[in-house]
């Protein structure tokens, strides 16, 4: 007959507290600096926009694009952040990229940035509301918005790999700043980003 | 001749007030305590199905329950709750790839229902299917196209994950040809085609055709109809016209109808996916098992279990001469029939237009294939527990018998099977397509049984513009 030295009683309360132990959760709330890099999932977040917006403008205010239309209109070139498309199995806060572009395209001081056409519509509105209740001291006069000389487009694209727990993440941001009038387009850049993501095999 | 040497006998007094008290906690298997839930759907009464929900919170069926809720609010039309539900549980199944050792542990004493319910492959794959209906729904077009790529990706993920806890080459084997599915790429392609991303639809359907082609013997679904013609069609109108002559000339069961002309492609596609029927669950069964005289001679109790999964496969039979030493008494689970439901099919009608869906993807025998490729795992564990709970029974008895009996009675106390599915999946799906000309129109869906008689009927309103797409989902829960 087989024998065995296993205390089935003591072994399963034993067991038992140990998973009941393992169960025992408590949620914390802890107010964190928004500049702090905090990586949960690997999921693209709001470091990975902020990076890529600054990446995307230094690029394009390092090329010649801007002194060549002040050398040829005397004014800095007035731009229009449209569509970023995001092409990845990921859904991507696409809007927090596109603020994040104004804002650097903004407080790079060389270009003016005007409203996008969701923006205007809000703005007409109001507008409009102003030829009936505003006074005439005040009222805004119709025909008298800025032109985009330029509008920004691009694309988010990714390629992901994954094996045994352990996953490669790699997005690229496109942009291309494209001439109203012409459809030339007078800068492309292009960041990446890549992310190793592991995942612990075994928890206690 | 085999013979019984004995059975483990519980004092009387002991066993039968245990065994009366185990039918009294109820000790239903997790389908049948939870298949009301199917009741209140069938009934449209989604307060009801939430309420069963939420009567089972958290706890090791967590997942199940954030799927089931995002279910149940897909078909309430509550589309945003659906999608935070089921990010919810895509986040979960992501952080269940991390085993925790401690619930493995205990399940080698208890039960498989003492670890975490990661989902299966087929249920994993189907999230952001709901998903990108979801967001259509919405409005939000763009985040149906990131469900459109996801969509495949988690299945060959959750296959991925299924693949770690399986040994045996040959079940390894049959895991893997779960790893794609014809319906998600073709879907994905429909998506992706009607937001004008023509090369990423070809591929989607290319590869649809080849997941229906590797995968018709296990789902017993063949090639749509209609996919061969968006195959023809993309591909001729895009630059693709070389590999829709390979696939001629390799498959030309993909074709079976002529592609069309220009001209029949003028107006705008409805395509209308319905689900029918309920998905196959897993039932317990109880299951004897001879230990036999000879069986002492293992090295090690996982051999001895592995030697366990042989006999307990049909077919099994013992060589002369040996006795049985000891009956073990098992929960193991058994695939159950699927139910199909009255209505498996629709006809769509307007103008002059028909069209009858055809079957895209069978859940059922998706469910069936995966319960195959885990089964002998399945059975390995069940079997390494029931070998503890006998060596922990042997040894209390040797110290005292009653002792014995009570650890005997708590090993059959815990035996229980897991049958955790996501119960409100449906049993099949099939798509039916039809084009209509610019312009409103009454399009009539007629619900049709097996023998393509009309159970019931509709007519909704839908506005077709040139090259533009409707997509409309349909549950039967009948």
């Amino acid at each position: 007959m087989r024998t065995t030295t296993i205390r089935p009683a003591v072994a399963f309360v034993a067991l038992a507290a140990l998973a009941t132990a393992a169960g025992c959760t408590s949620t914390t709330v802890t107010r964190v600096p928004t500049e702090e890099q905090i990586d949960l999932s690997g999921r693209w977040n709001d470091t990975d926009s902020q990076h890529a917006a600054q990446a995307l403008v230094d690029q394009s205010m390092a090329t010649p694009w801007v002194d060549n239309f002040l050398l040829a209109k005397s004014e800095k070139p007035t731009l229009i952040i449209g569509t970023i498309r995001n092409k990845t199995p990921e859904h991507i806060a696409v809007k927090t990229l596109v603020a994040d572009l104004e804002r650097s395209f903004i407080n790079s001081g060389r270009v003016t940035v005007v409203a996008s056409s969701e923006e205007r519509e809000e703005i007409r509105a109001e507008r409009e509301d102003q030829q009936q209740f505003a006074s005439d001291e005040t009222v805004k006069a119709w025909g008298l918005e800025q032109g985009a000389d330029f509008m920004l487009i691009g694309e988010v694209n990714s390629q992901f790999d994954a094996e045994d727990g352990k996953e490669v993440k790699y997005y690229q941001v496109d942009c291309y700043l494209v001439d109203l009038e012409s459809n030339v387009k007078v800068w492309t850049g292009s960041t990446k980003i890549k992310k190793f993501v592991g995942r612990s095999k075994y928890k206690p | 001749m085999l013979g019984v040497t004995r059975s483990r006998a519980v004092p009387a007094g002991l066993g039968l007030p245990a065994a009366v008290l185990l039918v009294a906690a109820g000790c239903a298997t997790y389908v049948a305590s939870n298949l009301e839930l199917r009741s209140h759907l069938a009934a449209g009464d989604w307060q009801a199905a939430l309420a069963r929900v939420d009567a089972r919170p958290g706890g090791r069926d967590r997942l199940l329950e954030l799927l089931q809720r995002g279910h149940v609010l897909h078909y309430a039309g509550r589309f945003e709750e659906s999608n935070i539900a089921f990010q919810q549980a895509e986040d979960l199944a992501a952080s269940l790839y991390t085993r925790s050792i401690s619930q493995a542990a205990v399940s080698l004493i208890v039960n498989d229902l003492a670890v975490d319910y990661r989902g299966k492959p087929h249920e994993l794959a189907m999230v952001p299917y709901y998903r990108a209906f979801n967001y259509l729904s919405l409005g939000d077009r763009d985040a149906a196209q990131v469900e459109a790529r996801k969509a495949t990706l988690a299945l060959a993920e959750a296959v991925e994950a299924t693949l770690r806890e399986i040994e045996r080459p040959e079940d390894r084997e049959a895991a893997r040809r779960l790893q794609d599915s014809g319906f998600l790429h073709w879907f994905s392609g429909l998506l992706f085609e009607s937001e004008g991303a023509a090369n990423d639809a070809f591929v989607a359907y290319r590869n649809a055709a080849r997941a229906y082609l590797a995968g018709g013997e296990l789902t017993g679904v063949a090639p749509p109809v209609a996919l061969g013609r968006d195959l023809e069609r993309v591909g001729l109108a895009h630059g693709f016209s070389s590999e829709v002559e390979e696939l001629h000339a390799a498959s030309p069961e993909l074709f079976p109808v002529p592609a069309a002309t220009p001209d029949a492609e003028a107006g705008g596609e409805i395509v209308v996916v319905l689900e029918s029927g309920w998905v196959a669950t897993r039932d317990q069964v109880m299951l004897n098992v001879p230990i036999l005289d000879v069986d002492h001679h293992y090295g090690s109790n996982d051999d001895w279990a592995w030697e366990l999964v042989n006999r307990a496969s049909p077919g099994w039979s013992s060589s002369y001469d040996v006795d049985i030493e000891y009956w073990l008494t098992v929960a193991v689970p058994v695939m159950a029939p699927s139910t199909t439901g009255q209505v498996t099919a629709v006809r769509l009608s307007a103008d002059r237009a028909t069209a009858t869906s055809e079957p895209s993807d069978d859940l059922s025998r998706r469910a069936a294939a995966t319960f195959e490729a885990e089964r002998g795992q399945l059975l390995f564990r069940t079997f390494v527990r029931a070998l503890a709970k006998y060596a922990a029974a042997e040894a209390a008895e040797n110290e005292d018998e009653t002792a014995g009996a009570v650890v005997n009675l708590l090993g059959v106390l815990t035996e229980r099977a897991d049958t955790r599915c996501w119960l409100t999946l449906p049993d099949r799906i099939s798509v039916a397509r039809v084009r209509l000309p610019a312009g409103r129109h009454q399009l009539h869906l007629e619900y049709l049984d097996p023998a393509g008689a009309t159970v019931s009927s509709e007519a909704v309103e839908v506005e077709v513009t040139d090259g533009g797409w409707t997509f409309l989902s349909r549950r039967s829960f009948s």
